[in-house]
């Protein structure tokens, strides 16, 4: 079943999908706006700031007392990024009715989170110094424990070197400099903008009385004189003519590939069932090219995946080698690369693909967030497709159409993370 | 076969029914009407099984590090030279395994065709083919796998921990083992290992989803046959109460320290509802006294001694029982201090009959939630429940049933400052 989706006020949608599978509802309101320098830092400190207090309920520990006795719901704050886009939010799961004894935790949910958002906790009319300030320290350590985690890291440097001077090199938190630069006033305006300017996605999937929840959101979110920014349009990374090299040593033990390509298919229901069986033969199925002859037939890596972004039309190729490894392991993915394009797909490969694919969408139905997701990355279609109707697209499609994408694949970036520590030498104490 | 039971628990409006197969394999199926069914077969050989004798041998034999996880990726390969993956393709199933301290699991879920890819997932546990050739081909593979995990700061603070903790339970070896001990593996080995192991006695398997008992019989029947129940028992080590080191540290390339706080027990009943109990008794002692509720973690993160990255990590199991605390810190030291302080005197305070009935609703949620997805059920169902000789169902009785006394007593019984040890990444 499509979502029923319902534009409630200026900028405010109400997307519903039914369905009665789940012990548990799920309620994500998501605030969207550009993605901007000025902004980036501002809107993904917000959420974090907003959780540690509101009005009536002033610390942190007051809100998880109150989530707590709400049938131990949790509340996430998210931040995240879709194109141009970027989104901050809160999601949960609350039980359904026949588990609380009666309580109505899903409204109990709404609730909190339009307060988290319109009440706030207010000193001398701004957002309480103290939590500004501890959430800047929260988000410059992370934002700085990045390097910790070589593998996002080694495709997020390469995701920045392609995106130089484009919104996709702009983190998702700010830079360091950006984040030391909010003020508590700074803040506050932020989120008096938002609360006028973003558009509002109001998304719940599970059982509700449509009518009740279209009552409770209108009171909890819509305002009069809204006015509601543009949607962001998307600008794809364009392909070079010189591939951009960039090595960056650090002390590590294993080398981190990751080759970034342009593409110049655009998301479409049309385009995005092949782009996702050329994904399938190239990297995601159990068949697939990279898996089977980088991993299984060379040895050279425990991982190789491809992580597109459809938004931006990129897609990075990232694994973990031995050092002296690089060069083979690079041009053993080219190889493959190489190969989708020459329509060389074996029987297997592409039926693999296929089944692995069709299994997956089907699946979507069995976990409400990926419903969610699924519908919410149509929101600027003007139509939603079903994941069944990509399965039946999917049936009809040839070696040909996986080597078509292919073919639009141009290599933009090569980075190299080089390991600088070898063998067991390890630097460790006891006492 | 003994005689099927269904098992029924009336709050979650969920049944299953289980069988012991003339093999010996415990079978569970368990009706759940979603689109994708799930299927998990597991055996009790994790990475702490590394010294064991079978049937009526007189000596133990101790085996290379990492040999479970090993041969949890050779199991895929079949003697046709069709890697199982590319089987599972032609039914659509997503198949994966894992290797944890107590047991290695194979899974596979599927949207059509069940029966088919539970034949495919039963053949290849059962069919072991090893040669010189295909097992050094994945220690290259698997060699990768232990150098993404050693240049993990995470990973190497929570080893660092159970190094601290543990002076001879081999909960301290990593569960991959190391680059040097996994070259030291043989066909031989692996062949050793399989038959001691990979004994339906000494497993289990869950079917849930659109799955009926006689169909999944059909398939144990076909792919199970002439194999006589032959135990296995592993080592068991005693450890002191008190922690081997007081301090383990690595140096890494990190923003700032990170450290885990460990914590050992030994009081280990040998009654597995006990143990689901005193589990339940840590999950509420994390909940109630370390987590964003408490005034504990409050007054560490209003006062920047911890990250929002601050968790609990605790297991307690028939080999090994320990609870930890994880977090990045610019001052371990006085973390250590602020821990040992607390969990002698202000931690018996954050125990109120309001904190207690709150943690219990959290727990008593996320066990419902858990019953929302075919994999969680049957790898909690197996996993944590069946191969530890519990039940699944009883959880809520226990929760229901338990009292803040019973939860400090566990608690003082646990926090004995002997018994602490501090594992610190520190940066380069």
């Amino acid at each position: 079943m499509l979502p029923i989706r319902k534009m409630i006020g200026d900028g405010v949608a109400l997307n519903i999908i039914p369905t009665d599978k789940f012990k548990t509802n799920c309620i994500s309101v998501r605030f969207l706006c550009p993605m901007a320098e000025e902004t980036a830092a501002l809107n993904a400190l917000l959420p974090s700031v907003l959780k540690r207090g509101c009005f009536r309920l002033p610390t942190m520990s007051d809100i998880v007392k109150e989530l707590q006795m709400l049938y131990g719901s949790e509340l996430q704050s998210s931040v995240g990024r879709f194109g141009d886009t970027q989104y901050l939010g809160f999601t949960s799961f609350p039980l359904r009715n026949e588990y609380t004894e009666g309580m109505n935790v899903s409204s109990e949910i709404l609730s909190l989170m339009s307060e988290l958002i319109n009440k706030p906790l207010l000193e001398n009319g701004v957002l309480k110094a103290e939590y500004v300030e501890s959430e800047k320290r929260t988000l410059t350590d992370r934002v700085k424990a990045a390097i910790n985690n070589k593998t996002s890291y080694a495709i997020r440097r390469c995701v920045e070197e392609m995106g130089k001077g484009d919104s996709s090199s702009i983190p998702d938190t700010g830079t360091v400099e950006q984040i030391a630069a909010v003020t508590p006033e700074a803040l506050t305006k932020r989120l008096n903008e938002i609360i006028n300017t973003a558009n509002i996605e109001i998304w719940c999937a599970g059982v509700f009385d449509e009518a009740e929840l279209e009552n409770d959101c209108v009171r909890l979110f819509v305002r009069d004189n809204r006015a509601p920014v543009p949607k962001a349009e998307v600008a794809p990374i364009a392909p070079v003519t010189e591939v951009n090299n960039v090595t960056e040593d650090q002390p590590v033990k294993q080398g981190k590939l990751s080759l970034g390509f342009t593409t110049s298919l655009r998301p479409s229901p049309d385009a995005s069932p092949s782009f996702n069986l050329f994904l399938g033969v190239l990297s995601s199925s159990p068949t697939s090219k990279l898996f089977m002859n980088v991993r299984e037939k060379l040895s050279l890596c425990y991982y190789c995946y491809a992580i597109p972004d459809r938004q931006k039309g990129t897609i990075v190729i990232s694994n973990g080698i031995e050092v002296q490894n690089k060069d083979v392991a690079e041009r053993a993915i080219l190889d493959e690369i190489e190969a989708v394009k020459n329509g060389n797909i074996t029987e297997d490969e592409l039926e693999g693909a296929r089944m692995s694919l069709i299994s997956g969408w089907k699946s979507i139905r069995d976990d409400e967030m990926a419903i969610i997701n699924w519908y919410f990355s149509q929101i600027y279609w003007g139509k939603f497709v079903s994941p069944e109707e990509y399965a039946e697209r999917c049936v009809s499609l040839t070696a040909s159409d996986v080597a078509y994408v292919a073919s639009t694949l141009k290599l933009h970036t090569v980075y190299f993370l080089n390991g600088t520590l070898t063998g067991e030498s390890e630097d460790e104490d006891y006492e | 076969m003994n005689k099927p039971i269904t098992v029924k628990s009336e709050l979650l409006g969920e049944s299953y029914t289980v069988v012991t197969h003339k093999s010996g394999l415990k079978i569970y199926v368990f009706p759940k009407d979603l689109t994708s069914s799930y299927c998990l077969i597991a055996t009790r050989f994790g990475s702490v099984d590394n010294t064991f004798k079978v049937g009526d041998e007189k000596e133990y034999v101790t085996v290379p590090d990492g040999v479970a996880h090993f041969l949890e990726h050779k199991l895929f390969e079949n003697e046709d030279g069709e890697d199982t993956f590319v089987k599972f393709a032609r039914t659509g199933a997503d198949a994966n395994a894992y290797t944890s301290f107590r047991v290695t699991a194979y899974l596979c879920s599927c949207v059509d065709e069940l029966y088919p890819s539970l034949e495919i997932l039963l053949t290849s546990v059962f069919s072991p083919y090893f040669t010189e050739e295909n097992v050094k081909k994945e220690q290259g593979i698997i060699a990768q796998e232990i150098r993404q995990g050693e240049d993990n700061p995470s990973n190497a603070v929570q080893y660092g921990m159970l190094e601290g903790l543990y002076e001879r339970n081999s909960v301290r070896i990593n569960i991959a083992g190391t680059v040097p001990s996994i070259m030291k593996i043989t066909p031989e080995t692996l062949y050793r290992c399989h038959k001691a192991f990979y004994n339906p006695s000494n497993m289990a398997l869950c079917v849930c989803g659109q799955a009926t008992l006689d169909e999944v019989l059909k398939v144990a029947d076909k792919c199970l046959h002439g194999i006589d129940p032959i135990p296995v028992v592993s080592r068991t080590v005693t450890e002191n109460k008190a922690a081997f080191r007081k301090r383990v540290t690595k140096k890494m390339q990190v923003s700032k320290p990170i450290v885990c706080i460990g914590v050992k027990e030994v009081g280990i009943s040998s009654d597995p509802e006990e143990r689901v109990k005193k589990s339940i008794a840590f999950d509420l002692i994390s909940a109630i006294c370390f987590e964003k509720s408490s005034d504990f973690y409050a007054s560490l993160y209003e006062g920047g001694l911890i990250s929002p990255s601050f968790s609990t990590w605790y297991e307690h199991t028939e080999s090994f029982s320990f609870f930890s605390v994880f977090t990045d810190t610019d001052e371990p030291e006085t973390l250590y201090k602020k821990f040992e302080e607390y969990t002698q005197n202000g931690l018996y305070d954050a125990i109120t009959p309001k904190s207690f009935e709150r943690a219990r609703r959290v727990l008593y949620s996320a066990f419902i939630k858990s019953f929302d997805s075919t994999e969680d059920i049957a790898n909690d169902l197996i996993v944590d429940f069946a191969l530890e000789g519990a039940e699944i169902f009883k959880y809520t009785d226990h929760v229901k049933n338990i009292t803040a006394d019973y939860v400090t007593e566990v608690a003082k019984e646990l926090f004995k400052p002997e018994a602490y040890t501090m594992s610190v990444v520190e940066p380069i």
